[in-house]
């Protein structure tokens, strides 16, 4: 069961590679692996923790005023992570900079809260909250590792090829575009290849 | 009618439960947040000067220049710290460089730019000695920046050249690092050459008249 | 007068150096989304600059007399986005009655401007230090900020519209369909953008 849901979190409805959602700060914080697994694990977080409290109150809230709730929830708890990393990550929260605050348009959470939290059970809102955000991470990561090996020529902060003058593209925006459509269409031909075509 | 109000009650309390939350988390980061900003600032603070001077700071009223600074002494030698917000490339870069009564840079360390990430933020870029494969777990030290240690025994009372045509500090040899030195020249990091400006005019401008002011009070009290 | 070359700096700087869209990665999501067609992104882009200039200048007004002033600063995220969604909402029922027709042309895209990261993001830039004069952006300052960023959105969203209609009647490779050519496209716009950075004015 955990498996399957996992699976579809990280690879059938990855987020970023698979619905096309959460791109913003996708492209801007991948520029180190450090800043990238942050961002994921800041999101998924606000992820979770919305996903369970509008589950909980799906019945109780109108229809009417439902996505400026969802909007509420989803700025207490980006606030919360703020000023939590502000206290005990300060340069987590230097480097991510107004994506942080940013977390609460992404359209990951709000979508998920709509077309997942507000019709489903606690516990299994908890769980998509928990897969898409590692399908969120998952994919920033990688993101992450390609732009700073190839952009700087260091992984977590220490050097990796030796001798290796590093493209500081792929660090600047061009680099970034460049980087997720590669990823996209090996994600593509990866799909292809297992139907079969 | 009677939907509305009730549409915006609903509203209304969430939003109030919102609030408290985060009014609850932000009593209990508050303290700990500023704590994280003393630290910083000391951490900036102590790399400027050699390892063991005590830093004191002064408020300046005394003297013509109403200045905030820091004292650091050990026996006779005496280090001047000054704060310098110059403007960079894209928002302000806020720095402390530590100089001696001749104007002899002891230390530059920057504590907080928001330049282009990958230019001009290398400004604070460490290089490491080690590789990820052996470096992973090894011990982590707070490193100084190179672009910070080449400031080391610049002299502020004079011109500060920058020079583009040798490559970055750190790539440089022993003899060509003296060869800055006795140029009174600092590199610019490829690419960043607006940033590296706003640094060195900053000391230029600013510390160098602090350091004037501060000796013109001495001469006058002395 | 100096205020007025801190303007055209603001100006320069929001639509060619720091664009949005191209430099920033704001707006990215009805960036993809919208610019299949030049009408749609033009009529986007409009909007979008209208919500940004008056989400500017109420977010700035309250950023300074109620955030500041009472020492809860750290309320800044869930009052600004309560206040785009609220002018957002405002915009879509006043385009109702008085524009039918390009209500219903903007159709599903009107909400989404809430959660669209370009408004929020300027606001919250807004708050911060002007880059060219090294202070705190005033509140003049804020709304050409707002004004000329939202410029340069639709500028890129435009731009980017030329070139899909191109696209769509050209032969492109099956995995790079769709989404991975618009991100290559869009990737050769931002190296191209890229060239203004060296522009400084007060250097």
């Amino acid at each position: 069961m955990i498996k399957d849901e996992l699976r579809r979190g990280i690879i059938h409805e990855n987020p970023i590679l698979v619905l096309a959602l959460g791109l913003c700060p996708s492209l801007a914080v991948s520029t180190s692996l450090q800043n990238g697994f942050g961002m994921g694990m800041a999101a998924t977080f606000v992820l979770a923790c919305s996903n369970v409290i509008i589950s909980s109150v799906r019945r109780i809230i109108p229809d009417k005023v439902r996505i400026p709730c969802f909007i509420v929830v989803i700025a207490a708890f980006v606030t919360m992570v703020q000023l939590i990393m502000k206290a005990y990550l300060p340069a987590l929260d230097k480097q991510l900079g107004i994506f942080v605050p940013l977390i609460v348009v992404n359209c990951i959470i709000l979508g998920r809260a709509e077309a997942y939290a507000s019709k489903n059970s606690i516990s299994k809102s908890l769980v998509d909250g928990i897969v898409i955000g590692l399908g969120f991470t998952f994919s920033l990561c990688i993101l992450s590792i390609i732009r700073e090996i190839l952009g700087s020529n260091k992984l977590l902060g220490l050097k990796f090829f030796p001798g290796y003058e590093p493209m500081t593209i792929f660090i600047l925006a061009p680099g970034g575009f460049f980087t997720i459509a590669f990823v996209m269409a090996v994600v593509r031909y990866l799909g292809n290849r297992r139907k079969g075509a | 009618m009677i939907d509305i109000i009730k549409l915006s009650f609903m509203l209304t309390i969430i939003s109030v439960i919102a609030a408290l939350l985060i009014a609850f988390t932000n009593l209990k980061t508050r303290d700990r947040i500023h704590e994280q900003q003393q630290i910083a600032q000391q951490n900036a603070l102590e790399q400027v000067v050699p390892s063991g001077m005590s830093i004191n700071e002064c408020s300046g009223e005394d003297s013509s220049f109403n200045q905030q600074y820091w004292i650091a002494q050990d026996g006779t030698d005496t280090v001047f710290i000054f704060k310098i917000i110059n403007k960079g490339y894209s928002g302000n870069i806020t720095y402390f460089v530590g100089t001696d009564k001749t104007g002899s840079i002891k230390g530059m360390s920057i504590l907080e730019q928001s330049e282009t990430p990958g230019l001009g933020s290398r400004t604070q870029e460490e290089i490491s000695d080690k590789y990820f494969w052996n470096g992973l777990f090894s011990q982590k030290k707070a490193g100084e920046s190179w672009f910070s240690q080449q400031f080391k025994g610049i002299n502020l009372y004079k011109q500060i050249n920058i020079e583009k045509s040798v490559g970055e500090w750190h790539k440089l040899g022993l003899e060509e690092k003296e060869n800055l030195i006795s140029d009174n020249a600092v590199t610019a990091i490829t690419g960043a050459t607006i940033s590296t400006q706003a640094v060195v005019n900053g000391i230029q401008d600013q510390a160098r008249s602090y350091l004037k002011a501060i000796q013109e009070s001495n001469d006058d009290q002395g | 007068m100096e205020s007025f070359a801190s303007l055209i700096g603001i100006s320069v700087s929001a639509i060619f150096i720091s664009n949005f869209v191209l430099s920033r990665f704001l707006g990215l999501c009805p960036f993809l989304g919208v610019s299949k067609k030049i009408s749609s992104a033009v009529g986007m882009g409009m909007a979008v600059i209208f919500v940004m200039v008056i989400a500017s200048g109420f977010t700035w007004i309250i950023n300074r007399f109620v955030l500041v002033r009472f020492d809860v600063e750290f309320l800044r995220t869930i009052v600004f986005i309560l206040v785009i969604a609220a002018l957002v909402q405002l915009v879509e029922m006043a385009l109702q009655k008085y524009s039918p027709a390009l209500y219903e042309a903007l159709g599903i895209f009107l909400p989404l401007i809430t959660t669209n990261c370009a408004v929020l993001g300027v606001a919250l830039i807004n708050t911060g230090i002007n880059p060219i004069t090294g202070l705190q952006f005033t509140f003049f300052e804020t709304i050409v900020n707002g004004t000329m960023s939202g410029v340069g959105f639709m500028l890129a969203l435009v731009l980017m519209a030329g070139l899909r209609e191109k696209l769509e009647l050209s032969n492109t490779p099956e995995i790079l369909e769709g989404l991975p050519i618009s991100f290559i496209t869009a990737g050769l716009m931002a190296l191209a953008f890229l060239g203004f950075a060296g522009l400084n004015f007060f250097a």
